[in-house]
């Protein structure tokens, strides 16, 4: 029934999805998990407030990545991040700007920011002009995003998602334009360049865990509580494949390729 | 709410499909149809250009109307979209060249700057201002020496420093990071199939 080197794969799967799901209906019965304060997200009502305080507006963009390939998830973790900073933007009616690099996030970006807007009871702060759809070539990315980051000068710069190259030349861009920045990705190779061009970050994992954060929602905190319990499950067959292995016994790689 | 505009049906459009290619992954059972499915879904996601082609003529076309800032780029954008896509059709070697002599420069010239600003990024990481960017400033150093042919140069012990800092600690904190990002992803899933993550519908 099941493809042979895929069953263990399955089973620790099933676990962890299990273990979250456990957690998020812990959640609903009312047993909050307490979580540690991600300061990219308690500064999110700062930064927002900032770009008040200059008169400029907020620029947010989820890269290169979309929805229809391998870093979908850390595009989703950044929409959702967008449905917070859009709110914020309706709060403190500052106007929003998205940058969309798939012509399927269009509709989908003018929603969230409509919605947000909406949310904070100012729908008349929206215009669809929020959302600016530059093609699907990197480069014109870049060329677009960089001159609007140095021609406007945003207060602030978004930045989530699976973002790629282009990120060097823009949050670059918005670090010479003095944007306050905020960036999040779990691709690897771009950590350094968002540790030193940004004033928050959000790196790996933090991603995932802000996304269900931003909510505020007491089941979304659940699924931290289960990541954090998944960790545990992976860290003890780590320890248990290092025994195994040094007891000269082939038991663990064989239950890896079952 | 009409069914055709319920979130529901959104969902389920979203959620069915990637649950039968985890079952086909685990399983090997409907290889065929799940190759179908993610055809359908290319097929279905080149369809959205429409909405993409439709958003650039919207924008710049009221900008040219509205003579707002910087109009005559958009003037520019709008020919060079009609010269190229004639060009397409109408006369091959004519749309290569543009390809080759126009396009192709002007998008390494992009990547050109790249450079400059990784310069930038490594300007501003480079202040020193507590005891975890001494550490992160001195790795890097000790891997720039690594890496360029100098370093071996000036003392041949940079080669065995340089390969342990990227061997050992680098691959350590790499691989827990690929755990952790792991989970992450697993965590979405979970959301995404009991409905508490619907960011890529839009709004609420």
């Amino acid at each position: 029934m099941f493809v042979a080197g895929r069953r263990f794969e399955l089973i620790v799967l099933c676990v962890i999805c299990l273990l979250m799901y456990y957690f998020i209906e812990r959640a609903k019965r009312g047993i909050v998990p307490e979580i540690r304060p991600i300061p990219a997200l308690q500064a999110l009502d700062e930064a927002v407030g900032r770009s008040v305080e200059l008169g400029r507006p907020v620029h947010f963009s989820t890269g290169m990545s979309g929805l229809d390939n391998a870093f979908a998830p850390q595009t989703i973790a950044g929409l959702s991040l967008m449905r917070g900073v859009a709110t914020l933007c309706g709060k403190h009616e500052v106007p929003m700007r998205y940058t969309a690099t798939r012509s399927y996030m269009i509709p989908i970006a003018e929603d969230i920011i409509k919605t947000g807007y909406i949310s904070s009871g100012r729908p008349e702060l929206f215009s669809p002009d929020a959302v600016v759809y530059v093609g699907e070539s990197q480069p014109a990315f870049q060329a677009s995003v960089v001159s609007y980051l140095m021609e406007e000068r945003p207060a602030t710069n978004f930045m989530f998602g699976g973002i790629t190259a282009e990120a060097i030349q823009t949050l670059g861009a918005g670090a010479v334009a003095g944007s306050m920045q905020f960036a999040g990705t779990a691709r690897m190779f771009y950590f350094p360049f968002i540790l030193c061009l940004c004033d928050y970050s959000l790196i790996g994992e933090e991603l995932f865990a802000a996304a269900a954060a931003v909510s505020g929602e007491s089941t979304q905190l659940g699924v931290i509580k289960g990541q954090d319990f998944s960790k545990f499950v992976v860290l003890a067959l780590l320890v248990l494949g290092i025994v195994l292995s040094m007891m000269g016994t082939s038991l663990f790689a064989d239950m890896i390729g079952w | 709410m009409s069914i055709v505009r319920r979130k529901e049906i959104a969902m389920l459009f979203y959620v069915a499909p990637m649950l039968f290619i985890v079952f086909e992954y685990y399983t090997g059972v409907g290889s065929n149809a799940a190759s179908a499915l993610i055809t359908w879904g290319i097929i279905l996601s080149t369809f959205t250009y429409l909405i993409g082609g439709f958003a650039i003529f919207r924008h710049h076309i009221l900008k040219i109307a509205n003579k707002n800032n910087d109009w005559p780029y958009s003037t520019i954008l709008m020919a060079t979209f009609a010269s190229f896509l004639g060009m397409a059709y109408l006369h091959q070697p004519g749309y290569q060249w543009v390809l080759e002599n126009v396009y192709q420069p002007l998008t390494i010239l992009m990547f050109g700057f790249v450079g400059f600003y990784t310069v930038t990024a490594l300007f501003r990481g480079s202040r020193v201002r507590n005891l975890h960017s001494a550490i992160l400033m001195a790795c890097a150093v000790l891997l720039m020496l690594y890496n360029a042919p100098v370093g071996e140069a000036i003392w041949p012990g940079f080669q065995t420093i340089g390969a342990w800092l990227k061997n050992v600690p680098n691959t350590g904190v790499m691989r827990g990071v690929v755990i952790g990002v792991a989970i992450g992803v697993l965590a979405t899933f979970v959301r995404a199939l009991l409905g508490l993550e619907t960011s890529y519908l839009g709004g609420d």
